[in-house]
């Protein structure tokens, strides 16, 4: 439903040729490297071929933003432009110009470069947040799958307990203790969001555990630590990667959350959140356009985000639609 | 002849007389029923081996029979040490192992491996055959990356796959190739036992033929010993010495293969033979030795000999006790009262 029709088209001779590779292989005969070699070019390009079109390239663009900042974008985000004190966008002004095409802030700091800016803190606090949750997320589930018993029933307790706190409130009661820094924030998602990885996680190692190839490894003197790293961790990979790609955009809007409330990454740094808070007041008079371009970039951030990772959970495992 | 060279022959006697394995009145008890936060009312057991002994010597394959839920997989646990016994001894090679731990149960469990009946279960799907393979190695020794491959592709061979498969994964073979890469996996180290828990069961017929001969080839080139469990008594007996047939957690009879499918004594081995379907289905034979009802469950076995509610020659105290095992002339083991020993 959500998945663009791009997937769809290039869905058949993508499975087919995966077929051929297959019968080639199972039918034992040895390639060569050079062929080995052209066939991983092919793949890469198969690979790339079935991406979703919307999805990746907002996220392109995204990430293009935050790793070129300084060469794409045309001010300091930081200082007000030299010789300007205005709101309204240069080009609408009588003979303008596109030089500060979305206007610039109430400090007179060019909104566009800021937005440039602002992905990066969006791009690295998705991300490293995302990890964040999701590491504290898998050792907990893993641990509780696995080991069962009393610590089972401790981790899925504090679970129960975490999920019953709204994740906003703690968010910011943490972000206040702690004091608001971009690192921080990342660290407070990552205790914020970890319980839906751990609950989910610890369901999987549940099967698996059960599964014969765990207990073989067991009857061939493997330890816990090698049976955890070696056989449960590869096997719950893919559901872990479905649940980063949709927390992704959670943890986004979250992070704008916080700095449009203040406790996010403090200023001057540019933020989109802390950029919808610089605006709030020049709404009041009118002045729409420097809220609205924030707020679009979180929207198709999100949004973005949001549509990959729905494709990658059909891609990985069409039966967790309803993850 | 000297004193030395008598005392190497009866050492040589007894080597050849000892056991791979002997387990003495195994026990286990499963808890059933519920029990929540540590009000454990009406506690149930499920009695899934009760009170089961039986050796395999060096070599020797011993077949293990009978319905599901008879205790056949737990005997194959407890002797994996999966699980732990509720009581009972099991020696290997003269060493109890139900106790063992740490390094000690780590170095038994080189010469010890198993074979399961699902092949899509016991291959990880996110592992290489070579990895899959090498893990024993990896695990026991520290032998160098070459040597590794050399060992690995060495078994593969022996169980009848080229070294080129190692590269690939699980999901790129056929059942019977992973039933293949499963018994690679298990010879890997010093295996002195390998467990077969249904590990035919899931092949088409002629893969199973295939696997079946592989193993009988391995155990005569490597004298490894077989525990073969199956509820398919054709090809238990085609590839056991001895076959033991058990019912509701308990020995019922045991005799070389041979002698136990000429003649089967015990009403339920009878039933069992007479249940199988022939080769030749104008062969039907007399199907009135049929059990007449379903598996009793294990929670509440009946009274007396577990037998007795579908046994066509029940007798009036085959319901009160439970008939001691005897040993007729020939060495079987049988527990019935048809056979009141002498």
């Amino acid at each position: 439903m959500n998945v663009p029709d791009s997937n769809n088209s290039t869905k058949m001779p993508r499975k087919a040729s995966r077929k051929g590779a297959l019968e080639e292989a199972s039918s034992g005969e040895i390639r060569n490297a050079n062929k080995d070699s052209r066939s991983k070019v092919r793949a890469f390009l198969d690979f790339v071929k079935q991406l979703p079109v919307g999805s990746t390239l907002i996220l392109g663009i995204l990430v293009f933003f935050a790793i070129c900042a300084p060469l794409l974008a045309p001010h300091d985000p930081i200082r007000p432009v030299e010789g300007i004190y205005t709101y309204t966008p240069a080009a609408w002004k009588d003979g303008g110009s596109w030089a500060q095409w979305l206007g610039t802030d109430f400090l007179g700091r060019d909104v566009w470069s800021r937005i440039i800016y602002g992905a990066r803190v969006s791009v690295i606090v998705g991300l490293t947040g995302t990890a964040a949750a999701g590491a504290i997320g898998m050792v907990m589930g893993v641990v509780a799958g696995y080991f069962g018993g009393w610590v089972d029933a401790f981790i899925m307790r504090v679970v129960d307990a975490w999920l019953a706190i709204p994740t906003l409130v703690l968010a910011i009661l943490l972000s206040m203790t702690l004091g608001a820094s971009m690192w921080n924030i990342v660290l407070i998602l990552g205790v914020v969001y970890w319980t839906r990885y751990a609950r989910i996680l610890r369901g999987e190692v549940l099967t698996l555990r059960e599964r014969d190839f765990v207990k073989l490894a067991e009857v061939a003197g493997a330890g816990r630590i090698r049976i955890i790293t070696r056989h449960i961790i590869p096997n719950v990979f893919n559901t872990w990667m479905v649940l980063a790609s949709l927390t992704v955009g959670v943890v986004i809007v979250a992070e704008a959350s916080l700095s449009f409330l203040g406790v996010g990454v403090p200023a001057p740094q540019p933020a989109w959140g802390s950029m919808l808070n610089d605006a709030r007041a020049q709404l009041l008079t009118g002045r729409w356009w420097l809220m609205a371009a924030p707020a679009v970039a979180i929207g198709l951030t999100v949004l973005g985000a949001n549509l990959f990772g729905d494709w990658l959970r059909v891609k990985l495992d069409p039966q967790q639609r309803n993850l | 002849m000297s004193d030395a060279s008598h005392e190497q022959i009866a050492q040589a006697e007894t080597l050849k007389n000892a056991k791979t394995l002997v387990v003495n009145d195994l026990v286990k008890h499963f808890p059933a029923g519920r029990s929540g936060f540590g009000v454990k009312a009406n506690k149930q057991w499920v009695k899934a081996v009760d009170g089961v002994s039986f050796d395999i010597a060096p070599g020797e394959t011993l077949g293990l029979v009978g319905e599901s839920g008879c205790g056949k997989s737990t005997i194959a646990k407890l002797i994996l040490r999966l699980e732990d016994p509720t009581s009972g001894s099991i020696k290997f090679e003269g060493r109890e192992i139900t106790d063992l731990k740490g390094d000690q149960l780590k170095d038994y469990r080189r010469s010890v491996q198993a074979v399961f009946q699902d092949p899509y279960s016991s291959l990880s799907p996110r592992m290489r055959v070579h990895d899959i393979v090498a893990e024993g190695l990896r695990i026991h020794t520290d032998y160098s990356k070459s040597d590794v491959r050399t060992r690995v592709n060495d078994v593969l061979a022996l169980a009848g796959l080229s070294p080129d498969v190692g590269r690939l994964y699980p999901h790129e073979f056929s059942g019977g190739q992973r039933q293949r890469i499963a018994i690679a996996k298990a010879l890997v180290l010093d295996t002195k036992m390998l467990i077969l828990d249904e590990a035919v069961s899931a092949l088409d017929v002629s893969i199973r033929a295939q696997i079946i001969t592989l193993l009988k080839d391995l155990q005569q080139d490597l004298g490894i010993a077989y525990l073969y469990i199956g509820h398919d008594l054709a090809t238990v007996g085609h590839l056991s010495d001895r076959v033991m047939v058990m019912y509701l957690g308990r020995v019922l009879e045991l005799d070389d293969s041979i002698e136990l499918v000429r003649n089967p004594k015990h009403p339920y081995t009878e039933a069992l033979f007479a249940a199988a379907l022939p080769s030749n289905p104008d062969h039907i034979g007399d199907t009135s030795e049929q059990p007449n009802a379903e598996v009793p469950t294990a929670l509440a076995p009946p009274t007396g000999c577990h037998f007795h509610p579908r046994c066509q020659q029940s007798m009036e105290h085959c319901s009160t006790h439970f008939p001691q095992e005897v040993k007729l002339t020939g060495g079987r083991r049988i527990s019935c009262h048809l056979y009141p020993g002498d």
